[in-house]
């Protein structure tokens, strides 16, 4: 029977699962506006990841990210625990008929969401349906997910179906298969084979927080196991490998006490049991071992020291059922919120425990932080805080938006007056007919190349035709016929010169006509944008206030409703806090019941001719 | 005694089961009002970047990286048509961000349509771990509509060196 409880306690300890961020596929590139959003969402900025993702679906700029985008919104939603948005965006996407590594990790997702709604045979339902391209990380997770809604069904032969080791080499979550498997095998009965899995993840080096955790975890279980099973120098070893500030320390202790007391060696016993003794009254663990020393104590025959140290326990607990009434004056003050605070800039969806702190006053609160009800209810409450403080800021932000839209008003109101006026001016009419009637003049220069001369060609033509006439005048002189015949040389050499340029000088001239053309169109472009920037504008302010107008009604409905919730969100957390110290006000009260009941115990021993006593 | 303490160490914390009723009816509110705000908060986000930075004068430029085997970046300095508009520090939490596939938007802002000079400075520890800066430069025509620049900084596996390339976008 005993055996039995020991082994419970390691099973309710030993179903591990870590909890991921929505993680995405492996590094692949993708589009700038994908690629934005990730970057928020790597860095754990999920309010500003999932405002950013639903915005570019808005805009549906996510182009072939767009599947990728919808898993990870789906996701995100699942990290602010929004189930219900994220079962509705996981059936959409599926209902898209998507790519089969987008339809399996829908599925794998969905699994997912029903899994931490509790809902395990909908979740195994959905884990069913996925296929074979599942990254082998999601892949081991659905293996975990699995075995763990197996486990808790009593199915320790799908459990074991499920939890199959990765063979294609480590990954993330391949301690977590090996250790759930391990307890599958407990509970089969395959305890060899269970201690072995144990053993390896308790015995195997580790790098990380993580990993040492898990291998406390893998230590404890295996030693309460082996404690169960009545190996108690083994469970001893075993337990010992627990770190002193690992998680499960004080119960190791405790217990590592037990394996030596099981063995009959007491004085062995009161090693780890004074140690724990010494540890701040927050665990039960604690407090038994503030009754297992002089226990021990006693039956070791130092009733003297046992005495003393039952007014020690007595005292010890008198004065923390004093204190735990302090907290709940506390508590019930609302101080206590105080005393929690969150590490990190933004919400986020990793373990509350990463992202959540306790001061030195909250610590009491500790193990309330471990419960992942009140952790939830605190992090929604977290959550409406911080929602609160975004509405915030953004009611200032609306209002300036207002007072932009208003200027903006002004000026467009301002340069509607010069936009006209230029429309009106009739310079561009006057550019265009120039540009006519150059192309006119140049289709009826044709292929005349002295039209195509230069201006200093044309003037020295011009000089040369007069200088013919001059020339006429001296016809029958002396000189005549030199003079004529200088003349012609020099009209030839001037009409070759023009006809040799001729094709280049038609070619220039067409492309000074294309350039024209080029910024005659640009101008009417740019032109007809602004005639409709100025037809659209006003549509547009309108469309703008009416937006503005909205935001502000939104906000301003929105913000007493987070008011209200957040109140009632305190007064939830402040019920189960005050639960959670009433609880441990009544071990505790057991406990000094049971030192009170020891003492009376050792007195009537004495009274009644008791020998050997010390003082 | 021993049996005591064995219970006292099995007792296990009821508080999920004490207040169900009332943390569901809880929850369901706090869902609804979260989907709201998250609504609310991708309109004004919307209408933000459409007030702010409307479509015709858009302009933006992103970071990308590549591995980064070759180059561990400090800072980037960014300037546009000669006049500084940003200067990034980078924190560890950015650079994994950077590193495993995000793109940083490193400025949003209004330019008119015509030719723009984009200068950015990248500065860091290049191979072997110097001090390392080099710039890149890219004229970028704006048209009428929105224009997106990537900078991307990639590692060059034939010289074991950073390689810096600007991609435009439209």
């Amino acid at each position: 029977m005993r055996s039995c409880r020991w082994i419970g306690v390691a099973l309710a300890v030993a179903l591990a699962l870590p909890v991921p961020a929505a993680e995405t596929s492996a590094r692949a590139p993708h589009g700038l506006d994908y690629g934005e959003v990730l970057y928020q969402f790597y860095q754990g900025r999920y309010f500003t990841a999932i405002t950013h993702l639903r915005a570019a679906q808005a805009k549906q700029v996510l182009g072939e990210d767009a599947g990728q985008g919808a898993l990870l919104l789906g996701g995100l939603y699942l990290g602010y625990r929004m189930h219900g948005e994220a079962e509705r965006l996981f059936q959409r996407l599926l209902a898209q008929d998507p790519p089969p590594d987008i339809r399996d990790r829908a599925w794998f997702w969905l699994g997912k969401v029903r899994y931490r709604r509790g809902l395990d045979r909908e979740a195994l339902a959905a884990l069913a349906r996925v296929g074979d391209a599942l990254p082998q990380d999601e892949a081991a997770e659905r293996r975990v997910m699995e075995g763990v809604m197996r486990l808790r069904q009593q199915d320790n032969g799908g459990a074991l179906a499920a939890l199959i080791p990765d063979e294609a080499g480590e990954g993330a979550w391949s301690p977590y298969v090996r250790f759930n498997r391990a307890v599958a095998l407990l509970r089969s009965g395959r305890g060899a084979e269970a201690e072995a899995l144990l053993d390896t993840l308790g015995s195997a080096p580790v790098v990380n927080e993580e990993q040492k955790a898990l291998r406390d975890r893998a230590n404890f279980a295996l030693g309460m196991h082996l404690l169960g099973a009545g190996r108690n120098p083994e469970a001893k070893a075993v337990l010992q490998r627990v770190r002193l500030e690992a998680l499960q320390s004080n119960q190791a202790l405790l217990a590592a006490g037990w394996s030596d007391a099981k063995e009959g060696r007491l004085d062995m016993a009161l090693v780890p049991w004074k140690r724990l003794a010494r540890r701040p009254l927050r665990e039960p663990a604690v407090a038994d071992a503030l009754l297992a020393v002089p226990y021990a104590l006693s039956r070791l025959g130092g009733q003297g020291a046992a005495l003393s140290q039952y007014r020690a326990a007595e005292g010890a607990l008198t004065q923390e059922l004093d204190r735990l009434r302090g907290l709940e004056d506390s508590i019930a003050g609302g101080r206590f919120l105080k005393s929690v605070y969150v590490v990190t800039e933004e919400i986020g969806q990793q373990p509350a425990s990463e992202w959540l702190a306790l001061d030195e006053a909250g610590r009491d609160l500790a193990p309330l932080l471990a419960d992942n009800g009140f952790r939830e209810a605190l992090q929604d409450y977290l959550d409406l805080a911080f929602l609160k403080r975004r509405l915030e800021q953004h009611r200032q932000s609306v209002q300036t938006f207002g007072a932009m839209l208003a200027a903006r008003r002004m000026a467009y109101a301002r340069q509607h007056s010069r936009v006209q006026a230029v429309e009106a001016d009739a310079r561009q009419r006057a550019l265009r007919d120039w540009r006519d009637a150059l192309q006119r003049r140049l289709d009826a220069m044709g292929d005349d190349a002295l039209a195509f001369a230069t201006d200093e060609e044309q003037a020295q033509l011009g000089q040369l035709n007069a200088l013919r006439e001059r020339l006429k005048r001296l016809e029958g002189h002396a000189q005549y016929g030199t003079l004529e015949a200088r003349r012609r040389l020099l009209e030839g050499v001037l009409i070759w010169r023009t006809h040799s340029a001729y094709s280049a000088r038609k070619w220039a001239a067409r492309k000074g006509m294309r350039g024209i053309d080029r910024a005659l169109r640009m101008a009417q472009t740019r032109s007809s944008a602004i005639r409709r920037i100025e037809r659209q504008t006003p549509a547009d302010f309108d469309d703008f206030e009416q937006r503005i107008d909205a935001a502000g009604k939104g906000i301003a409905r929105l913000l007493p409703k987070l008011e209200a919730a957040q109140k009632r969100q305190r007064a939830h957390l402040q019920r189960l806090a005050a639960h959670f110290v009433k609880q441990r006000r009544a071990r505790l009260r057991a406990h000094l019941v049971q030192a009170r009941f020891a003492l009376a115990q050792i007195y009537d021993q004495a009274a009644t001719g008791g020998a050997g006593e010390e003082e | 005694m021993k049996y005591r303490f064995l219970v006292l160490l099995l007792a296990i914390w009821p508080l999920a089961g004490v207040f169900a009723d009332e943390t569901k009816s809880m929850e369901a509110e706090v869902r609804a009002l979260k989907k709201e705000v998250l609504d609310l908060n991708r309109d004004l986000f919307l209408l933000e970047e459409a007030l702010l930075f409307p479509g015709n004068t858009q302009f933006a430029v992103f970071l990308s990286l590549d591995v980064g085997a070759f180059f561990q970046l400090d800072s980037v300095e960014l300037k546009v048509d000669g006049k500084e508009v940003s200067h990034h520090l980078y924190t560890e939490r950015e650079l994994e961000a950077l590193k495993r596939g995000g793109v940083q938007r490193l400025w949003l802002g209004n330019l008119k349509s015509g030719s723009h000079e984009i200068t950015a400075f990248f500065i860091g520890k290049g191979p072997k771990g110097r001090d390392y800066k080099r710039g890149a430069t890219r004229k970028v025509d704006k048209g009428l509509g929105p224009k997106y620049v990537e900078l991307k900084i990639v590692d060059q596996e034939n010289n074991y060196q950073p390689g810096f390339s600007v991609r435009e976008w439209e």
